[in-house]
């Protein structure tokens, strides 16, 4: 009996000490496994939800592209140059890019999955800074590994250096041009490993030699793609050469040598530009208890000191009161994320979306820009300081299916005086490959009247 | 090992193993269901046991679990209040703040801990579907106590 009971006792005991453990590891594992999500920026960015002004991207005027191909607009409003001497030089830009909704996925029973939206884009913004880079782990099909969990089957490590305007340059490993990593042995394989050199695709010959050896990640975590910010150098074709400390540009140098420094605050956000004649340019940000503004500050002529400010205000305060092409009201009303995406099952019915935006930017002379919105947040009408007005129309519906959000921006009316319509431009979607671009200019004779219509393809 | 343990030791190696394979099927199917997963850090108050009990017992389909989502940016949490009946939802949280790491903490209005959520910056998103009581519930930040986000959820 006795003997019994002492079997009994190291029983428990190696049960608490083993069993036990891997029990809670297990419960962990599937947990994991159940509850990622997923959406279509995973691993790379799709053409089609690309932001910025990539390469072939349509020039409306200085501070505006669309992207013809999927429908993007990226305005980018050039703040303060930074430009010291040779080639070493950049602009801090406010860049508002159309392109950041998306759809995230999350499997439940039977195969469903729940689909909601999201208005963040799947990495960082650069800010007023020249550039980020952050690179996407991620991975496809799962091989259960009992007590190890579950892990990839093919992995894939992508890098993005996002620049200022928010275009995105993608960069992959030299070692196999990007390819997914297929595992004979998932659950015993390490993480294949990338290399560090990784090299642009597009044309643009940049390449990025990373510190440290990247990894795949072969374990299944939260989302299906989780970012790194590598720390190397990133070199373009002019020359010019960029030190990225955990993603974030520490310093461009020039071939000649000139160089721009940055400094970055906790929340990775610029805090100063040192160009290479030493002058500098400081930025602090609004907190939103005290201050509603970001601010740029300089020196200008004769070394007073001057400064930008980048005002916010909810979305609500800066809706575009204007509506020419009589489009819905709601349209340019705050609604609720369901409101906005009525396809979108599992969108809330509760909750507004009305986030804060950029509603202005007073310049050093005390004269503004205004920025007006339509209800998804995307950039409805520019007031411009001399009194003109641009505005952009978007996509009727919400664009959006259960896989994604397909927004285009399908005109833009340029205003001479801020209610007078100078010609407008549309967008077409693309229709067997081709997007066409219709440009008509208005001029006032006796009564209003086209004078041309220029088809663009 | 004699006879005798032998007798014990297997039968009882069996069963541990049975309720893991048992536990696992739960586990796997609790979270397909989308039912919340980390109750066990709900604790002390009637208003948080309810919370639990509850998560266990939801009946509608998928597809009528909404998602909320709450943005960490460099100010605070955007929105600063949400308003949503009783029921199971969604709870998204993403970390825009540029932070390393945001450590949000889902707190009773008395400041009982109910869930340690980390955000490192190179694992930004976390979301989990849960099942609140009706009450206001405080998402706040360890190292931002300004940080907070207000989860109402109104009475039937």
């Amino acid at each position: 009996m006795v003997d019994n009971l002492t079997f009994l006792r190291s029983a428990l005991k190696k049960i608490t000490l083993y069993y036990v453990p891997i029990l809670i590891f297990i419960l962990f594992a599937f947990h994991i496994v159940a509850a990622q999500t997923t959406s279509a920026t995973d691993g790379s960015t799709p053409l089609g939800l690309s932001p910025g002004a990539p390469s072939g991207s349509y020039s409306l005027s200085g501070s505006g592209n669309v992207n013809l191909y999927n429908g993007n607009l990226n305005f980018h409003l050039p703040l303060r140059g930074i430009d010291g001497r040779g080639g070493a030089q950049m602009a801090s830009v406010l860049a508002i890019d159309a392109k950041s909704w998306r759809v995230m996925h999350r499997p439940v029973a039977d195969g469903e999955s729940l689909d909601w939206p999201t208005p963040n884009s799947w990495s960082p913004k650069p800010g007023y800074g020249p550039g980020i880079l952050a690179g996407r782990l991620s991975g496809f099909g799962t091989q259960d590994c009992g007590f190890n969990g579950k892990r990839y089957i093919q992995t894939l490590a992508r890098l993005t250096f996002t620049t200022a305007d928010g275009t995105e340059y993608e960069f992959r490993d030299q070692l196999t041009g990007g390819q997914p990593a297929t595992l004979s042995s998932p659950c015993t394989d390490p993480a294949p490993s990338r290399g560090t050199v990784f090299i642009t695709a597009d044309g643009t010959a940049a390449t990025f030699i990373s510190d440290t050896t990247i990894y795949d990640t072969t374990r299944i975590l939260n989302a299906r793609s989780n970012l790194i910010y590598p720390s190397g150098y990133l070199m373009l074709r002019d020359g010019s050469r960029f030190r990225i400390d955990g993603g974030n540009v520490t310093w461009m140098r020039d071939r000649n040598g000139n160089r721009l420094t940055f400094t970055y605050d906790t929340n990775s956000r610029v805090t100063t530009i040192t160009d290479s004649l030493n002058r500098q340019v400081t930025f602090s940000y609004a907190d939103f208890v005290s201050t509603f503004s970001d601010q740029i500050t300089f020196k200008g002529f004769s070394g007073l000191t001057r400064s930008i400010s980048i005002n916010y205000s909810s979305l609500s305060n800066a809706l575009r009161t204007t509506n020419p092409r009589n489009e819905p009201a709601a349209r340019y009303q705050i609604q609720t994320y369901k409101g906005l995406f009525p396809e979108l099952n599992n969108a809330s019915t509760s909750t507004n979306y009305n986030p804060q935006v950029v509603s202005s930017v007073t310049l050093a002379n005390g004269r503004q820009y205004q920025f007006f919105y339509n209800c998804y947040a995307e950039l409805g009408r520019v007031n411009l300081p001399t009194g003109g007005a641009i505005e952009y129309d978007y996509t009727a519906g919400s664009g959006a299916s259960s896989d994604e959000i397909y927004r285009r921006v399908i005109e833009r009316r340029v205003y001479r005086d801020g209610g007078n319509m100078e010609g407008y431009t549309t967008f077409s979607d693309v229709i067997s490959g081709v997007a066409t671009v219709d440009t008509a200019r208005l001029v006032l004779c006796s009564r209003r009247c086209l004078i041309s219509a220029r088809p663009h393809q | 090992m004699s006879r005798k343990q032998k007798r014990v030791f297997w039968p009882g190696l069996a069963l541990i193993f049975l309720a893991i394979a048992a536990l696992a099927l739960v586990s796997v199917r609790a979270n397909n269901s989308g039912i919340v997963s980390r109750p066990q850090v709900i604790s002390a108050t009637d208003i948080s046991a309810r919370a639990v009990s509850a998560s266990l017992q939801g009946s509608s389909p998928s597809s009528r679990i909404e998602a909320e989502l709450i943005t960490a940016t460099p100010h605070g949490f955007e929105p600063k209040q949400i308003t949503r009946p009783p029921g199971r939802f969604l709870l998204m949280i993403d970390n825009r703040s540029g932070l390393a790491l945001v450590s949000a903490r889902l707190n009773l209005g008395a400041g009982i801990g109910l869930q340690e959520i980390a955000l490192p910056r190179e694992e930004p998103n976390w979301s989990d579907i849960i099942n609140p009581q009706p009450g206001v519930y405080l998402l706040t930040e360890a190292s931002h106590p300004g940080w907070a986000c207000r989860i109402v959820i109104a009475p039937h």
